[in-house]
């Protein structure tokens, strides 16, 4: 069996948009948990949450944009960094891989275009399915950085992307492949889909000058 | 070819692809044009916003005019992509759609063209 390294990372959190503020921030001890942007205050019973202030402009081109939801973004984004930390170039080819975690897809896309949809309009966008499938992430991925080797998405709750590191690790380990891009991301700041999750009462009411616990996005 | 229905398609492709108006020409192809298979897609649907019409994927046992473009944009559309890819390794030629290959659908359905709407119904593509 072969020994697997790890030769890049790369990270977009509540920190910003680089594995150097993401680990900065964790070995300060601070706390990026903030009041939520991305949903309508007052919306919700709590107000705080590790969102990302993501500026997608800063990555992708205006006609990009319209083919990635969040998520999706924040897949690609970690992976360049990911691979240039690396000193991998595309293309890589048929002997890579790639194995992303994705549980919940493109919620703020689902939201907009349904929302649409029961309002009464009768037409979807045809980018919705794009955008909002879970492998919409490897997917940019893969076209990004040339790679043509197995391509997929694992969908196993909040374990997902750890499930997608643990079967890229087997993949190089086996010799199925030289090199693979193995991690997750999710978007889930919808007000559907936070209102689900407010729902089953696993979201605590924040308390005045008290962070709550809250998944990051 | 009325200039108008021109001037709205190269502007509806020129707004969906992020690029300037004066590159778009009828004579230029998808390929020319960096139009891939999603692209495409979302072309056609803002054409059919734009014009308040749905340009069907297929009519059984008619080959109408305006069927001509849905069925060129196959050879770009996600499914054939990959064998386009596939024919293009092995040096097999690809049509490529033209962009007035898609002002030829629209004249051929009406849409946006001053054509009655009992008109438009008769013919190949649906008004909405």
């Amino acid at each position: 069996m072969r020994r697997v390294v790890v030769t890049g990372v790369g990270v977009v959190s509540a920190f910003g948009d680089t594995f150097g503020e993401f680990w900065t921030g964790v070995a300060r001890g601070v706390s990026a948990i903030r009041p939520m942007t991305l949903v309508p205050p007052g919306s919700l019973r709590f107000v705080n949450a590790a969102e990302a202030a993501f500026d997608p402009s800063r990555h992708f081109d205006e006609k990009e944009l319209l083919y990635l939801d969040r998520f999706a973004q924040f897949a690609a984004v970690a992976a360049r960094e990911a691979l240039a930390s690396a000193r991998l170039a595309a293309p890589l080819g048929d002997r890579a891989a790639i194995v992303t975690g994705c549980c919940t897809g493109g919620q703020s896309t689902e939201d907009e275009n349904f929302q649409a949809l029961y309002a009464g309009n009768q037409r979807v966008s045809p980018m919705t399915i794009p955008r909002v499938m879970g492998n919409a992430g490897a997917s940019r991925i893969s076209r990004e950085f040339g790679i043509t080797g197995p391509v997929y998405t694992i969908s196993t709750a909040c374990s997902s992307s750890n499930h997608a590191i643990g079967q890229a690790f087997w993949m190089v380990r086996s010799g199925a492949v030289e090199v693979a891009v193995a991690g997750g991301s999710e978007a889930p700041f919808s007000l559907g889909f936070l209102k689900s999750w407010e729902a089953m009462r696993v979201l605590r009411r924040t308390p005045a000058g008290r962070f709550p616990s809250t998944a990051a996005a | 070819m009325p200039s108008e229905l021109n001037a709205r398609v190269i502007a509806v492709i020129a707004r969906m692809q992020k690029i300037p108006v004066d590159s778009v020409t009828l004579d230029k192809t998808f390929q020319e044009l960096n139009i891939d298979s999603l692209d495409g897609i979302n072309i056609m649907f803002e054409v059919e916003n734009e014009f308040g019409i749905e340009i069907p994927m297929k009519r059984p046992g008619r080959s109408a005019p305006c069927a001509r473009w849905p069925r060129e944009s196959r050879s770009c559309s996600p499914s054939s992509k990959h064998e386009y890819t596939y024919r293009r390794r092995r040096g097999a030629r690809t049509r490529a759609c033209r962009v007035e290959t898609l002002l030829d659908t629209l004249v051929a359905c009406g849409g946006g063209v001053g054509m009655s709407a009992d008109a438009a119904r008769t013919s190949a593509c649906v008004t909405v």
